[in-house]
C-alpha cells in the first residue's frame, strides 16, 4: 500500500522487481492474482497481459489484435537494495536509495501505530541512528549488538505500519536472532494503546 | 447515497418463496433499508422499517418487492410456462460487490477460458468473435445474439466439447438471463439468469436459478454445477477494484468482446443510474 493506494509486487525471469497499482486497467481485477510467464504479467480474469514496463501485449479474446498503446498498467517505481523492496510514486524523481554492502532481510513485523518518524522507530528499538537512508528509513546501531542494522518503516495510516530489518548478509544467527526479538518487541511499542499513552 | 429513480422503480427479488416458510418479521435487506417479511397462512408480504407494506408478487420461484408505488412491471419470461422444463434456483449468495459487477460478469465471456478454465472455456481456444448487440426500444432490453464460443463442457448434460450459441438479455439493471443452446434437444434454449438483490450500493445477493431440459441430472447435480461456476466467479468479483461500478471511460478500458458491457453501461447511463456506480474522482 502507499497512501490508499493498493500495489502488486512482481519479478520476472529478468529478476526486476515492478511495483504496479493492483488493477488490471481492462476491469479493475487484481493483477496480485495475475500470473508471471517469463517477463509478462497476465491478469487472471482475462487473460490480459503486461509487459515489464506495464504495456499491454495481448489480448486474448482478440489474439489478432496488437493492442492499443493507450492500454497501460500504472506503473509504480521501484528497486532493491539492502534486501529491502523500494516502491515511489510514479512520479517521484528522487533517486532510489543505494545501500553499500550485501544485506540479508531479516525481519518484518506489523504494528498497529505508524511511528512518528525515524527517530521515534529508532528509540523504539533502543537504537541510534547511523546515517538516514529517506524520511522512513536508516542504518542505525544497537548496543550490544555488533555491525550495522538497516530499520525501515512504511506508514499505512489507519492500517498501521510494516517494520521491516535487514543485517549485513555477514552477520551472525546471533546478531539475526537478537534483531529478530528486537522487532518482535515494536509492536507492544507501537501498539494502540501505548501510543494513546504517549499522546496524553 | 439514496437510490435514483431508475434503480428505485424496479421490482427486487428477494428471495425464494420456500425461504420465506412461517417467516414472522423475517429481516431483508434492498438499496440500503432494512424490510421485513411475513408469512401469513401461506401468504407473503413486506413491510419497510416505518411499518409501510410494499408491493409484492411472486414470479419464476422468487418473492419479489418494490420501493417503488409505481414500479416498472417485472420483465417477462415466457419460458416459465413451458411443460417439461425444469427450474432449479440456488438461493442467495452474497458477493461483496455492486450487483452490477455482477451484471457485467455474467454477460462477459472472454473470461471463460481463465476463470471457468476447462468447463466454459479453454485456453487454445479464447477468441471473442463478434456478436450482435441490440436495444429492444419497446421493452427497454439489451440483447445481445450470435454469441458462439467453444465450450469443453457446457453444462451438466454436456458430454463433451461443443461450440455453444448464446443469447443474452438484459431486462433489468440487476437482472440478467442467458439462453443457451440445448445439449439434448433441438431448436430450444436453455435458460440461466441471475436475479440479484442489491444490498448496499456495493453489496449484493445474488439469487440464481436455472430452466433447462434436462432428463439425466437431478437437481443436486445441476445445481453443483452452476454453484462451481458462480463461485469461481465470485473469486473475481470480490476482488475488482473498485467495488461499485465505474462507469467513466477513464478508469476501465474495453475492447470488441465487451461490446454487451459497453452497451449495458451506456444503458445505465441513459436511465441516469447513479446508485451502485463509482465516481471518477482519485485515479490518476
Amino acid at each position: 500500500m502507499i497512501g490508499d493506494n493498493d500495489i502488486a509486487l512482481w519479478r520476472g525471469e529478468d529478476g526486476q522487481i515492478r511495483a504496479w497499482e493492483n488493477r488490471c486497467p481492462h476491469r479493475g481485477m487484481r493483477l496480485s492474482y495475475g500470473i508471471v510467464r517469463g517477463n509478462t504479467l497476465t491478469c487472471l480474469y482475462h487473460g490480459w497481459s503486461y509487459n515489464g514496463s506495464g504495456g499491454c501485449a495481448g489480448i486474448p479474446a482478440h489474439p489478432d489484435l496488437a493492442p492499443p498503446k493507450t492500454i497501460r498498467a500504472r506503473v509504480y517505481r521501484a528497486a532493491d537494495s539492502g534486501g529491502v523492496i523500494w516502491v515511489a510514486n510514479p512520479d517521484e524523481t528522487s533517486e532510489a536509495p543505494s545501500i553499500d554492502g550485501d544485506w540479508a532481510p531479516n525481519r518484518s513485523v506489523h504494528v498497529d501505530v505508524a511511528p512518528a518518524n525515524m527517530k521515534a522507530l529508532a528509540e523504539g528499538i533502543g537504537a541510534e541512528l547511523v546515517s538516514k537512508i529517506t524520511d522512513h528509513a536508516a542504518i542505525v546501531r544497537v548496543p550490544k549488538v555488533a555491525g550495522d542494522v538497516l530499520l525501515a518503516f512504511l506508514d499505512m495510516k489507519e492500517h498501521g505500519a510494516m517494520i521491516h530489518t535487514s543485517v549485513p548478509a555477514d552477520a551472525s544467527e546471533a546478531i539475526a536472532i537478537s534483531i529478530s526479538k528486537l522487532s518482535t518487541h515494536l509492536r507492544q511499542i507501537f501498539k494502540a494503546s501505548s501510543a494513546a499513552k504517549q499522546a496524553s | 447515497m439514496t437510490p435514483d429513480t431508475f434503480t428505485r422503480s424496479q421490482w427486487y427479488a428477494i428471495g425464494r418463496t420456500g425461504d420465506f416458510e412461517g417467516a414472522k418479521a423475517k429481516p431483508v435487506r434492498l438499496l440500503s433499508q432494512d424490510l421485513t417479511v411475513n408469512n401469513t397462512s401461506g401468504v407473503l408480504s413486506v413491510n419497510d422499517a416505518e411499518g409501510h407494506s410494499l408491493q409484492t408478487q411472486v414470479r419464476y420461484g422468487h418473492l419479489w418487492t418494490t420501493l417503488s408505488d409505481n414500479p416498472r412491471p417485472l420483465y417477462d419470461m415466457p419460458e416459465f410456462d413451458e411443460p417439461d422444463r425444469r427450474l432449479v434456483t440456488a438461493g442467495g449468495v452474497g458477493v461483496r460487490c455492486s450487483g452490477l459487477r455482477c451484471v457485467e460478469n455474467f454477460l462477459d465471456m472472454a473470461h471463460f477460458p481463465f476463470v471457468h478454465t476447462d468447463i466454459l472455456g479453454v485456453e487454445d481456444h479464447s477468441s471473442v468473435e463478434n456478436y450482435d448487440v441490440s436495444m429492444d426500444a419497446e421493452n427497454d432490453e439489451i440483447w445481445a445474439t450470435k454469441c458462439k464460443f467453444f465450450q469443453p463442457l457446457a453444462s451438466a448434460a454436456a458430454t463433451g466439447g461443443q461450440m455453444t450459441e448464446y443469447k443474452y438479455r438484459v431486462p433489468h439493471p440487476y437482472s440478467t438471463i442467458l439462453y443457451k443452446t440445448c445439449p439434448i434437444r433441438q431448436n430450444v434454449w436453455d435458460l440461466v439468469g441471475l436475479f440479484i438483490q442489491p444490498v448496499e450500493e456495493d453489496e449484493c445477493i445474488v439469487h440464481s436459478f436455472i430452466l433447462v431440459f434436462d432428463d439425466e441430472n437431478t437437481d443436486t447435480g445441476l445445481l453443483h454445477f452452476q454453484q462451481n461456476i458462480f463461485l469461481q466467479d465470485r473469486m473475481i468479483l470480490e476482488n475488482q477494484v473498485p467495488r461499485k461500478l465505474p462507469l467513466d471511460p477513464r478508469w476501465e478500458l474495453p475492447t470488441r468482446a465487451d461490446a454487451s458491457s459497453i452497451a449495458y453501461r451506456r444503458w445505465l447511463k441513459a436511465n441516469e443510474l447513479q446508485w451502485g456506480i463509482a465516481l471518477f474522482d482519485k485515479v490518476a
